[in-house]
């Protein structure tokens, strides 16, 4: 079966084209919005992004495959969790190519696609997932039953907290990357807001207190420090949710997996506790429609449809609250 | 050396009537930020364990203390989790919710309240790893106490989670004059975090 993934929750408009009967992923386009030096992102900036975009994407993902528009079986989507005004977009698109091509719909979790895509691309079988990116903060494995969130950020998303930040001390967007390449250059160590509450990480206090030390410190060892801090609370929770849950595998995904620190740090409490590790291929990794594509056909596969009236978006869709019926 | 149990950052070796816990060094983070996390954790953990027998919680008596080692007697109970059923369940909550609401009365945060860390011995409900324990008079901090407690029964006692949770709270609320600012945090804290309507 071919199928269609459209992923538009947040600043990406990806589409993705999957073959389910080889497990082969045959395109992924996409296109990330990015605002202006020293402004956040306005949702409703991103969706118009996205409109304009959509239409050479589309054309784009279909020529990498090789496919014709007709030759689609199923039309996945985005359905939530993110921003309204982008996830509009992306559901919009859906329906019309479904009502268009007279093919069945079928709007996923986003924050499971990531886990699932991980699945298809790496060796790993029963993951937990430490889920980071702008949006997003979460540990995620599958546990009687369900995804069940077993830590999360009680505030910010931790790409939020480089994004805020790097806003504050009038460094591009996103942050993440510039902060890696500042921290790189860091030597000293300043202790912030160590804030692991059980499974749980708390970012605020971290935020503000690195934003005060911009102008007062070298913005290379707050940089530093805001990576270690940050990171090692992450890996903390992970392991601590691994041994809890007795998972073998890690596999680490979102925006944030890009950086080269955290992975270092996985990789070595994976080792330290004979655990393995994985990281999916940045593509697969960061917002992408392949990954929709690949929960559609898995969640189709199972007698799953989205109908029509059914379609609306759900911006607070939590991964706890999807009915797993595939595993 | 027996091992008894691998946690995430320490292990438990057992020495026949008493238990080592020690905190073991972890690769992932920078030295400075290990070492400070080790030693705070197990200075602080003895701190709050002393202080919460001291105030007639019932917790695993104290040894000694050695750089990332506590020593401390052995309970050969079992864990909440695993002996918890319907007919203990009102007897359990009301012991939980008891002496949580005397831990936060003398500003002790236990920091990982979970049905793994509460153990089931000589009808008694005893606390154990106060880990990431410490002390706090605010508000915010004892309703994320109980904010945790509720996440980790929710997700590993779903269905005990109305019945179990709400004794807990009623016997909470019994012996804490100061429970309904932090009932009311606890409602902030739960629309605070990602996804919630």
């Amino acid at each position: 079966m071919i199928v269609l993934g459209i992923e538009s929750t947040a600043h990406t408009f990806g589409i993705g084209i999957y073959d389910s009967k080889k497990n082969k992923i045959l395109s992924n386009a996409k296109h990330m919005f990015k605002p202006p030096l020293g402004i956040g992102m306005l949702p409703r900036e991103a969706s118009e992004h996205h409109y304009k975009e959509c239409d050479k994407i589309l054309k784009q993902a279909l020529e990498t495959a090789k496919i014709k528009k007709e030759e689609i079986d199923l039309i996945a989507f985005s359905q939530g969790p993110g921003l309204g005004a982008c996830l509009r977009v992306g559901a919009s698109i859906a329906r019309f190519l479904s009502l268009e091509l007279k093919k069945p719909l079928i709007g996923v979790n986003h924050c499971i696609a990531h886990l699932e895509v991980a699945k298809v691309t790496t060796p790993a079988k029963d993951p937990i997932m430490l889920y980071v990116s702008g949006g997003n903060t979460q540990i995620i494995a599958f546990d009687e039953g369900k995804y069940r969130v077993f830590g999360e950020t009680q505030d910010i998303p931790v790409g939020n907290l480089f994004d805020v930040f790097a806003r504050n001390a009038g460094l591009p967007m996103p942050g993440g990357p510039v902060i890696e390449k500042l921290a790189l250059k860091g030597r000293e160590y300043i202790p912030l807001p160590y804030a692991v509450k059980g499974m749980d990480v708390s970012f605020s206090g971290i935020l503000t207190t690195a934003s005060k030390m911009i102008g007062k410190k070298k913005i290379e060892d707050i940089s530093y420090s805001l990576q270690e801090t940050a990171y090692s609370m992450l890996v903390e929770v992970t392991e601590r949710a691994m041994a809890h849950c007795n998972k073998k595998e890690l596999v680490l995904a979102g925006g944030v997996a890009a950086n080269k620190r955290l992975r270092q740090m996985c990789d070595t409490m994976c080792k330290e506790r004979e655990a393995r590790f994985f990281v999916p291929e940045f593509q697969y990794c960061c917002d992408n429609g392949a990954m929709i594509a690949v929960l559609g056909a898995i969640e189709h596969e199972a007698g799953v449809e989205t109908k029509l009236k059914d379609s609306r978006i759900k911006t607070k869709w939590r991964t706890d609250e999807v009915k797993v019926s595939w595993i | 050396m027996k091992i008894l149990a691998r946690a995430a950052e320490a292990i438990i070796i057992d020495k026949g009537r008493t238990i080592i816990k020690k905190r073991i060094k972890k690769g992932y983070r920078i030295k400075s930020l290990d070492l400070k996390l080790r030693k705070e954790r197990t200075n602080l953990e003895y701190k709050l364990i002393n202080k919460a027998r001291r105030i007639g919680i019932n917790a695993p008596s104290l040894v000694e203390k050695k750089n990332f080692e506590i020593i401390m007697e052995k309970l050969e109970g079992k864990q909440v989790k695993e002996v918890l059923n319907e007919e203990n369940l009102s007897f359990i909550a009301q012991e939980i919710g008891r002496q949580l609401a005397l831990l936060h009365k003398y500003d002790i945060i236990h920091g990982d309240l979970t049905t793994s860390n509460m153990i089931f011995f000589n009808n008694k409900i005893y606390f154990i790893d106060f880990g990431l324990g410490f002390f706090s008079q605010k508000i915010e901090d004892k309703a994320t106490d109980l904010y945790l407690l509720k996440q980790s029964i929710m997700s590993k006692h779903a269905k005990f989670f109305n019945k179990f949770f709400n004794e807990i709270i009623k016997e909470y609320k019994k012996n804490y004059d100061n429970s309904e600012n932090i009932m009311n945090r606890l409602k902030i804290i739960e629309k605070r975090r990602r996804y919630t309507i």
